[in-house]
């Protein structure tokens, strides 16, 4: 039975400059010795960790999961995996547009944990006005993704509320 | 006491206190009752932290982020509509239900996960897919967009998505839109 490729790209809580990756493929091929994944942001520039030469992450083929720590901010990216062969050769190949936004979520998480603890948070100028554009700026980078297929604008809404992130101190 | 309830319950009761404090505050109610306008958004605004939250960490783990806490903040936050909202879900709620056309249609913005009991087959079934009008296009995991009937076929009797050659597995995310007749 041959392989059927398939995978699956999240992220972790706590691990927001990394990508996890699940292989969810069925069957199998014995031509395959390992995975090759390629990461691509908004600007066509590749993502790989910190010291790899190479346009790609290799994934060792004996495991079927994957951390990636690639990510400097919130990123719509496109992430492919070619399963090779021992030349390198892509057998199989499959890609996925992917809505990595853990730096945003993450704060918008401390920000309604911080409203259970001190609840008068709420009142204060503008708050909810900024927490609510945040959420807007996620929630619009999630459907520019799973409605729209729309890598860039994707990324628009990330920087926008990646702008909120790193400026908390204005915002919030 | 919002602790009986598990957080998927809670996220379901916010839902629906949300356009119940929304249709109070678009039928003038906050001018006798101190009603917050923004309530509804202020709801879903917690309401999808919340969610997002459970779905990276539903056993809540982190030691971070307390899902508990946000939970029953989210729970508190929806105040006097709670209860009605539990009543509507349990389907004895009729009475604080506007009356329906039976001639309109309601747009469902769709997202889905597979569960394993559909997983490595071909077709996938959800029960609001019943009667769905016009379901065009799905992604699968944020993918490629697929169309009907280039990439997969609804058989809108049975609630049922074929995908042909493809597979859904366990854990997949499915994104799609449709009219259903209310």
């Amino acid at each position: 039975m041959p392989l059927s490729e398939n995978f699956y790209a999240t992220q972790q809580i706590g691990l927001p400059s990394s990508v996890y990756i699940e292989d969810t493929s069925t069957g199998s091929d014995g031509s395959i010795s390992a995975r090759r994944v390629y990461i691509t942001d908004a600007q066509n520039n590749y993502l790989v960790p910190t010291g790899t030469t190479t346009d790609y992450t290799v994934w060792s083929y004996a495991s079927s999961t994957t951390s990636i720590e690639c990510l400097d901010a919130d990123t719509a990216a496109y992430v492919r995996v070619d399963w090779v062969d021992s030349g390198g050769t892509a057998l199989y190949s499959k890609t996925t547009l992917c809505d990595f936004r853990l730096f945003a979520l993450q704060q918008s998480f401390a920000l309604t944990q911080a409203l259970t603890a001190q609840p008068n948070i709420i009142q204060d100028s503008n708050y909810w006005t900024n927490k609510m554009i945040l959420r807007c700026n996620i929630d619009d980078s999630v459907e520019a993704v799973s409605i729209g297929g729309n890598q860039v604008v994707a990324q628009g809404a990330l920087d926008r509320a990646a702008q909120m992130v790193n400026n908390q101190s204005i915002y919030f | 006491m919002a602790a009986q309830f598990t957080i998927p319950e809670i996220i379901e009761i916010a839902k629906c206190s949300q356009y119940l404090a929304d249709d109070a505050a678009s039928k003038g109610n906050l001018f006798g009752a101190k009603l917050d306008p923004y309530l509804g958004v202020k709801i879903y605004t917690i309401r999808q932290d919340v969610s997002d939250l459970y779905d990276l960490d539903p056993n809540n783990t982190n030691g971070v982020y307390d899902l508990i806490a946000m939970g029953n903040y989210l729970y508190g936050m929806c105040g006097m509509y709670a209860l009605t909202a539990q009543a509507i879900i349990a389907g004895g709620g009729g009475s604080v239900v506007p009356p329906i056309n039976p001639n309109q249609y309601i747009w469902y913005s769709f997202v889905g996960t597979v569960g394993s009991d559909q997983d490595n087959s071909s077709t996938y079934y959800n029960s609001l897919f019943v009667g769905a009008l016009e379901l065009n296009t799905m992604t699968v995991n944020s993918g490629a967009l697929q169309t009907d009937p280039t990439n997969f076929t609804l058989d809108p009797v049975t609630g049922t998505i074929d995908w042909g050659s493809n597979k859904f597995f366990d854990g997949d995310i499915i994104a799609t839109q449709f009219y259903r007749k209310l």
